[in-house]
Parts: structure tokens; sequence; C-alpha cells
């Protein structure tokens, strides 16, 4: 357990302490440390945003305003069904998105912001509250590395808790494979887009689930549902790869019709590489 | 259905083989596991359901294939019992079609039984032949009982003598091509007779169980077997008939024998046969009619069979016939000679007439019996007429070189060429040396080596036959065919300047043989036999349409045309009675036909005879038949069908093997 842990901090650490100090080094970036504004200091505020530089400067009190002070909440949304068990490499679906997910978590807790963890399959499996408090970071990786293989997906369910207990905007970031109906997927994700949330989506697919490069027929077993098929190559290498294509360009669609982010992170993609990626696009946004 | 090496069906466990390869192997493919099959079609998964199927297909091609091989090199069999065999089998009715079976009573009955045979047969396949001479198969191999009723119902015996090695060489013929075993039904009188003198002829092929049908029976019958007489006769000259009557009964007969000369009896007499013996009869001063006479000799009562009584003869009154004698001189003192020998021949039948080269015309030529040509340069070179074409369409010469004859002469019309002459000594030494005895003109004539030649021409030409050398190698006596007619050559003549011949003994038959020879009066035979082939036109020689010939059968048929003879050198006599022929140039003469005296010895076979034909074919088929087991029963071998679907398995197993591997090495 101890071992899966420093495991998930140590690669979420390097993931995020690499990506960082090749990003000019600013302190400034992540989630919410984007300055926004001043703000005259009332009784009641935190001495510590104050800005002693102006102040000294002034002789006013300001407090200093980040972005992250109105939205800065980070919930992660992690799918462990068993079709995320899927791996043609050294590194699962699951795996690749506990990395993922804890690296996001790291960042996250360096930028003192609060952040929690939803675990699902076909329903929650597991809640961790978002909070910005000591020991947040080590639980979270401990639930994420506890978290067992699911059965099927259901993104209803998950999604409709997250909505009845989440008070807050924040920013929600969902990690899965995201075999259904992207019209159907976007039409659930899409009310949390409506609470102020920024809502992410990280498509986690192992390569060889874009571009099979099988020989010979295969019998394939649904991972999910254990039916069977069997399939012949060319049919992988051509029609399956149309429909995969077709899948992905659809949810990314979806996602930019309804203002959602969309990551399509294949599983040997390097994290920081994913990351910088994201948060660039995310920069841009604000 | 049993198996000849039983002991290979062990191998029947290599069928595991291709179930290890495509059953269990197949059990053991571990499935992917892949994150979801959301994105397969159904279609996708129906084209794997083909392929299963193919697959199973191709299992069941492979497993088919072991179980052949194996089912193969074991050797399987059907037994099929007797009945079965029975259908497997051919019927042959065989028809004697010989003249004996022309007995009164005896086609009806022949027919009757050959209906009893073929109604009798059941399904198995039937084929209806008629032997004599030879067979005639009246009907292919049929099932259809109505055809062979009918082929039964319409066949009648012939004059021919009948053969059973004929009948035995039909059979194996059939045996050979429907390879099928053979019941030979033959119905017969069975005459003893008809069996070859060699028994190897008449041997049935393997699998012929012979049933024997017999019809008629052993009669009493009188033949005249032959009769003697000139077939040419001379003006005012008459002939003597003898007849030999044969008795092939059992008890002496008085038997009256009438001669008759175009159906006219102009002489009757008794004579008494003693059973199993022959009989002559004479007529005396018989005077035949003018030019043709057609005789018949008959024995005038009711014996079993009635068509042996009958023996007809063909008798030619010939007029003088004219030979002409070409000479540039009208005192040839070798035309002196011949003519003195013919007149001193018995019976002479030619007498001389004198031309100069000159007088010979496209007209007279034909008149002539043949024409002597005395061949000294002014007279070959005088000869006014083309006697190549006389020649080619039938004519004879004879041709004298004599003294005068010179070296270097081209004789045009026989293709012939003098070259040097051959001169003899006082001493004599120039005598005939080698002989062609087979030729009429020169066999038995011994006393021509005593003659002694003075003078004679080598001569030279293509085709040129000699028939007799002197000691020096030079021919004295050679003959030369051109198209239908021939020239005889005597390269010195007939004078005492060129030999001494004219004093010689052997010169009058030697003229007379020539005269004859030449004027085709020596090959004519007084009578022929049934089934014998009248060679109308002598072998060797091309047909021309000048020479055709038109031949009129005993029936009034005419059996060759004149445009038929352009094909044909005579025709096969297959009737008695007369045949007309009708030569180039409207020559007339009759042939008689008799029936072959074998036919009229109607004693059968006895039945140790018969026994032994009948088991000639049936050792074998016995053996092959009978089974082991002793039942009757027949082990058809079928190995080799297996192998043959064996080999269309193996076609489609790669056929369904390349498409199936050609699939799954798509995506590779």
């Amino acid at each position: 357990m101890l071992a899966g842990i420093s495991t998930l901090d140590l690669v979420a650490r390097t993931v995020v302490d690499g990506f960082v100090s090749g990003l000019h080094r600013s302190p400034d970036f992540g989630f919410s440390q984007e300055f926004a504004e001043y703000r005259p200091y009332t009784p009641g505020d935190d001495p510590r945003h104050v800005d002693w530089n102006v102040f000294a400067r002034t002789e006013r009190t300001y407090l200093k305003r980040y972005q992250g002070e109105t939205n800065t909440l980070l919930t992660i949304l992690l799918d462990t069904s068993a079709s995320m068990r899927y791996s043609t490499t050294n590194l699962s679906k699951l795996d690749y998105s506990r990395f993922l997910a804890a690296s996001l978590a790291y960042l996250a807790n360096q930028q003192r912001d609060a952040f929690g963890l939803l675990v699902f399959d076909e329903g929650v499996r597991e809640y961790v509250p978002a909070s910005s408090r000591y020991g947040q970071l080590t639980k979270l990786l401990h639930v994420m590395d506890a978290a067992s293989e699911g059965k099927q997906t259901d993104y209803e369910a998950p999604l409709l808790h997250f909505r009845e207990f989440s008070r807050r905007r924040g920013i929600v970031a969902i990690l899965s494979d995201f075999y259904t109906d992207p019209t159907a997927l976007v039409k659930l994700v899409e009310p949390l887009r409506y609470r102020g949330n920024d809502v992410v989506l990280f498509h986690i697919l192992d390569p060889k689930e874009i571009n099979p490069d099988f020989q010979g027929a295969q019998l394939f077993v649904d991972m999910e549902t254990e039916s069977r098929m069997e399939v012949s190559p060319d049919y992988l290498r051509g029609r399956y790869k149309q429909r995969m294509t077709a899948h992905l360009e659809q949810i990314a669609a979806e996602c930019r019709r309804t203002g959602l982010d969309y990551m399509l992170m294949p599983s040997d993609k390097p994290l920081d590489a994913g990351l910088r990626e994201y948060l660039s696009i995310r920069q841009g946004r604000l | 259905m049993g198996f000849l090496a039983p002991g290979l069906l062990a191998g029947l466990v290599a069928i595991g083989l291709p179930i290890y390869l495509h059953l269990l192997r197949k059990q053991q493919e571990q499935p992917t596991p892949f994150a979801t099959l959301m994105f397969l079609e159904k279609s996708e998964e129906q084209h794997s359901r083909q392929k299963n199927l193919r697959y199973l297909l191709l299992f069941a091609l492979r497993a088919l294939v072991v179980l052949l091989l194996v089912l193969a090199f074991s050797q399987p069999f059907w037994r099929e019992p007797a009945e079965a065999i029975k259908s497997d089998r051919l019927t042959v009715v065989a028809l004697d079609g010989s003249l004996s079976m022309t007995r009164e009573g005896l086609p009806e009955a022949a027919r009757t039984a050959a209906l009893q045979v073929v109604d009798g047969k059941g399904g198995q396949a039937g084929q209806v032949l008629s032997f004599a001479r030879g067979a005639t198969l009246l009907t292919e191999p049929t099932g259809k009982a109505e055809t062979l009723r009918e082929a039964v119902q319409n066949w009648k015996p012939s004059a021919s003598a009948g053969s059973f090695a004929e009948l035995a060489q039909a059979v194996t013929s059939i045996a050979a091509n429907e390879k099928k075993p053979i019941d030979l039904h033959v119905i017969s009188d069975f005459q003893a007779t008809a069996m070859p003198a060699t028994f190897s002829e008449s041997q049935l092929p393997v699998g012929t169980n012979l049933v024997e049908h017999v019809v008629g029976n052993t009669g009493d019958n009188w033949a005249i077997d032959s009769v003697v007489a000139p077939a040419r006769v001379a003006p005012n000259e008459k002939m003597q008939v003898v007849a030999s009557v044969a008795s092939y009964a059992g008890s002496d007969m008085k038997i009256p024998v009438a001669l008759y000369l175009e159906d006219r009896k102009v002489a009757s007499k008794e004579v008494t046969v003693k059973a199993r013996e022959r009989a002559t009869v004479e007529f005396k001063d018989v005077e035949p009619g003018p030019q043709w006479t057609r005789a018949q000799v008959r024995l005038e009562l009711a014996d079993a069979l009635s068509a042996d009584s009958d023996f007809r003869f063909a008798v030619e009154k010939t007029d003088l016939q004219t030979i002409a004698f070409v000479s540039a001189t009208s005192v040839n003192l070798a035309a002196r000679y011949m003519e003195t020998a013919l007149s001193a021949a018995p019976n002479n039948m030619f007498r001389f007439q004198m031309l100069a080269p000159g007088q010979l015309t496209e007209q007279n030529l034909r008149s002539f019996a043949y024409i002597v040509i005395d061949a000294a340069p002014n007279v070959v070179s005088g000869v006014g007429v083309d006697l190549s074409r006389y020649l080619r369409a039938g004519g004879s010469v004879f041709l004298l070189l004599p003294r005068s004859a010179a070296a270097g002469t081209n004789l045009a019309f026989a293709e012939t060429t003098v070259r040097a002459a051959s001169h003899g000594t006082d001493r004599g030494d120039l005598r005939l040396d080698a002989v062609d005895p087979s030729h009429p003109v020169l066999a038995g004539l011994d006393g021509l080596r005593a003659v002694r030649f003075l003078n004679a021409w080598d001569i030279t030409g293509d085709g040129l036959n000699v028939l007799a050398r002197l000691g020096d190698g030079t021919p004295i006596l050679a003959e030369k065919r051109v198209g239908d007619g021939r020239v005889l050559m005597m390269t010195s003549t007939v004078d005492s300047a060129s030999n001494d011949m004219p004093f010689q003994p052997v010169f009058v038959p030697f003229i007379e043989r020539v005269s004859r020879y030449l004027s085709g009066m020596s090959s004519r035979e007084l009578s022929r036999r049934v089934d014998e082939f009248l060679e109308v036109r002598p072998p060797g020689v091309a047909p021309t349409e000048v020479a055709g010939f038109e031949i009129t059968g005993p029936d009034g048929n005419r059996v060759v045309s004149r445009a038929e003879s352009v094909q044909s050198d005579g025709v096969m006599l297959e009737l008695p009675g007369f045949y007309k022929l009708e030569r180039a140039g409207g020559r007339t003469e009759w042939i008689a036909a008799n029936v072959s005296p074998v036919e009229s010895d109607l004693a059968v076979m006895d039945d140790a005879q018969k026994a032994v034909w009948k088991a000639s074919g049936e050792e074998v088929a016995s053996a092959a038949a009978v089974g082991a087991s002793g039942a009757q029963e027949r082990q058809i071998p079928f190995g080799w069908y297996g192998l043959l679907i064996l080999a269309g398995i193996l076609l489609a197993e790669s056929v369904v093997a390349n498409r199936y591997w050609r699939r799954s090495a798509e995506g590779v």
C-alpha cells in the first residue's frame, strides 16, 4: 500500500515538478495562481493575503486576489470500470489514470487548492470531498491506490451523485475511456458546466485501442460484459478504426459544442506532456 | 462389404490428426480481452460464422481424406449376391445364321428360342447377333427388350457356312468392350463342321456362360459337292458333265439326278449312293446353248437340306476368236508356226489374221482375242493406233522380238526399251535357266528347257516381270501390266531362225497356253462357292472409269454398279445362284455360286465337344464369381472409386483451405 502510494506520489512529483520547472519556473502558474485583482482589506479577511508591498508604498491594506480564490476546487472523477484494466503495454489505462489523477492532485496541493476524488464504475465506489487540508493528498493517494477494478461503466449515477454533493464551483476532471454514446455522455456532463464548473474530460485509451495491429483473427472478450466475438484483422484495421476515429471526433465535437475541455490521453503519452498541453490550453482560455 | 486388407483399417486412428488440429487446438485458443466490443458490427460476426463453417468444412474434408485413404489401402469390396450379379451380366443371343439353319422350321424355332431368352433375361442388358461366315451385331447392348425382340423377329439365316470360331471372336470383342461377363445363348443346330479345326479359335472369353439352345436335329441329307465340266466349249463341241453326289445319310439311297440347262431339264439319271459315301453321275454329249449356258445338276429328292441339292455352273460356248498378227510382211514365219500350232491343239478356239501395221484401227482392236506384234523396227513405228489405250482398257499383246529388231528401240506402248542382243552359238548353250513355275503359261511346261535359243534381246522397263531367263541372264519371257491389260514379251520369236522351239513338242501347248492366257480363257472357273470373293480386277491394278464393271446378283439386284466398281475390285458371293458380270466393252460373263459343302453334313457336335467348349469360358468365370464362403456372390472392389473421390476431395480441400488461409493471412 505504502509502496503504491509512494509510487503515485513520486510519479506525481516528478511529473508536476518537471513540467513546472520547464515552464519559466513561475510560481503563479497553476490552477488558481493567476493574479486577478486587488481588494481593500475588510475585517475578517485573512491577513496572510494582504499585499504588504502595496501597504509599504501606500500604507493601505489591499488584499491580493487570485483566480483560484473564486473557482479553484478540483474534483477528479476516476473511472475504474473493467475496461480501464485493458493494457497492451506495461501500463493499464487505470494505472495511467491513477498517475494522471495523482499528478493533478499534487499540482492542486502545491497551489493550496482544494481537491477531491470520486471513484466510480457503474456506481460511486469512493468519494473524497474536496479539501485543502493537510493530509488531503495522502488521503487521496490512498483511495486511488485502493480503488479496485470495477465492473461496467455507468456515468449517470456518479455524475448525479457529484452534482448532488457538490456545492462549490470548481474544476471537474473526468478520467475515463468513455465507451459510451458521446451525445449521452455530454448530456450527462453538460449540467456540471451550467453550475459554473470547468469540466475537462481526460480520454484515456490504450494505443492499441486507437490503432489495433493484431495478427490474425482474434477472439475478443469484452472486459465489462464478457461477451465474445471473433474478429478478423482486416476489420480491425479498417472498419473498427473508422468507427473509433468517428467516436473520438464526435466526443471532441460535442465537447467543443458544449464548452467542455477535452484531452485525448493515450496511455503511451508522457504524462507531463499531456498535462502541459492541457494547462496551456487552459491558460489560453483564461 | 468387406476388406481385403482389414489390418490397414488401423490407420483410421490417423483421423485423430485433423481432429486434434481443428477441434482440440481450436478449443485451446485463448480469447483476447478487449476493452469493448461496441465498435464491432453484427455483420462481421456473421462473417466469422461463415469462416467457422468453412473451418468445419475444411476439417470434414481433411477427415474424409484420411478416411478414404485408409479405406482405399484396405481394399474394400462389395459382396454382391447372385441375384445382383445376374443383373450385371450381358445376355448375348447368338443366332446361327448358317445355311443349315435354313432347313424347314428351323428359322422359326430359332426365333422362338431367342424370344424366350429375351423375355426371360429379366433386367439384364442384352444383345442379339447372327453368326455364320462372320458375325453381324443385330443390336447394340441394350436393356430394351422390344429392340431385342424386333431384331430377333427380323433375323433370317444366310447361305454362308457356319463357324463357331467367328462367334467366339465376336463374343470376345463384346466382352472386351462391355467389360462384363456374358451369358451366351447360342441358338443353333450345332453342326460339328462349324467347329474350327483348331479348338483355340473357338475359345470363349473369361466369364462367359454358354447356354445351348439346340434347334433341329440330324437328318438324312445328300448333296452334290462338285461337278466337272468344261468352262468353255468350242462351237459344235459337246460336253461331258460329271457330278459327285455325297451322302450324309445313314442308309443307301437311289437318287434321281437331273441336268438342267437354262432351267430346262435336258437329262436325268438315277444313282445309288451308299451311306456316307460318294457316287458320280455322268451326263454325256451335252450340247450347250450359244454363248453362255447356265447349267444346274439337281438331286430330285426331298432331303433335310435342299439348298445343297443343286449345283450350278456356267459354260461359255465361244466362237473361234481371232488373233491379229501384225507384221511388216504378209508372209511371216513366226505367224505360220503359231497358226499351225493352234490348229493342231485340241478344241482350238483361235484363228489367225495377218495385219499390216497400218491396218489396225480403233474399231477392230476390240474384236481380237489378242494382238501379236512382230516388233521389227518398221512395225513398231508403223502401228497407227494407240496401243496403250487398248492395253489400259484390258487388251492383251504378245510381243515378239525377231532378229531384225534394233537395239535401242523404245516400245512405248509396253513402256519397255530394247537393249543389246544376246546371240547363242551353234552348240546351243543358250537355254532356259530360270522359270517362274507358277505362271499359267509356264506351269508344268518343262519341255521349254530343251529349246535352244539362237537370238534374244535384253530388255528393260519399269514393272517388268521376268517369267523366264536364259542361261546368260537374258530375259526370254517377260510380262508387263499396262492398265487392265497386259503385254507378254518374248525377247526372241517363234521362227526357226531365232530358236528351235517350233520343232520342240512343247511348242503347241506353249502357244495354246499363251493364247488362252492372253485371251482371258484360262482364268475362268466353272463355278465358285458362296463366301468366296469374286475378283474382277486383279490386285494392284489401278481402277479406271474406262475399265468399270457391273455385277448383278442371283436375286436380280445390282450388287456392284459401274460407278462403285471404281472403288471395288470385285464382290463377295453371298447367295447361291448365277451372278452376271458385265465388263467394259459390253462383254458379259456368268459366274455360278454354290453353297459350301461343309454345310451339307448335318451331324451335330457330340456332348463331350460341347462340354469342352462350354467349359472354356466358365472355368475362370466361376472362380471369379464364387466367394470364399462358397456362396454365390461376387466381390466387387471399389477402392479405385474411393481414390477417385479422394482426388475430388483433395481438390475441394485445396480450394477451401486456400480461401480460408488467404482470409486469415490478410492481417499479416
